[in-house]
């Protein structure tokens, strides 16, 4: 198996945990709160989910290179070539593709006046299915071939 | 109806015959990781022309005789 894909399912693995506890920890908070203070709620929310997401595939990475290097492998020396950046382009497209449906998703609730509960909800959803996207085209990069 | 291509090769083959030349080996000379290597040689990368010509030079072969584009037509 890949290295990169090993990242790609532990990255998705944790950001999955980190998104299923914030959320719920993020519910009970907000729920009573209205205007201002709702989104204030769920800007703070935001970032947490966000820096979460980012220090744990930095975390997935640094240990999956780690082990690689342990056992003879390049870990964070091997090279960056025209297959990495082959597959790095469909995942970010893919990334892309899913935010923006997302956003669109989130911006329909919001004009179909199901209030900013359900439009905050839907864009916490966007954030972590867009990076499930992105990973996950990653593992059929590196092991079916895109 | 509709067009199946794919890309076939005979790295496998000619790394052997090159005094078994290992995938790392290959790499290292044509600047990717083995990683790509291995993924040319099961078919699930195709190699941009850059990287074919550079294998084929690597075995002294023309790019026809290390890559070979079959063309299938399902019904």
């Amino acid at each position: 198996m890949h290295n990169r894909t090993k990242v790609a399912i532990l990255s998705a693995v944790s950001n999955l945990i980190w998104f299923v506890l914030t959320y719920i920890w993020n519910r009970s908070k907000v729920i009573d709160l209205e205007g201002e203070a709702l989104a204030q709620a769920w800007g703070i929310y935001f970032l947490i989910l966000i820096t979460g997401f980012l220090v744990l595939d930095v975390l997935s990475a640094t240990l999956v290179m780690t082990r690689e290097k342990r056992s003879g492998g390049q870990g964070f020396e091997e090279t960056t070539d025209e297959r990495d950046r082959h597959v790095e382009g469909y995942a970010m497209k893919a990334f892309g593709i899913v935010s923006f449906l997302c956003f669109l998703v989130s911006v329909l609730l919001l004009a179909l006046g199901l209030g900013l509960h359900a439009f905050f909800c839907a864009l916490a959803f966007m954030v972590w299915l867009s990076g499930l996207v992105m990973w996950i085209t990653y593992i059929i990069g590196y092991e079916r071939g895109l | 109806m509709a067009k199946k291509t794919r890309i076939t090769n005979n790295i496998r083959t000619l790394r052997f015959l090159a005094n078994e030349m290992t995938q790392q080996q290959l790499a290292d000379l044509v600047g990717v990781t083995r990683q790509t290597i291995l993924a040319v040689e099961n078919g699930k990368y195709s190699p941009s022309l850059e990287l074919a010509f550079a294998i084929a030079r690597v075995f002294g072969k023309p790019l026809e005789e290390v890559f070979s584009y079959e063309d299938e037509q399902t019904k």
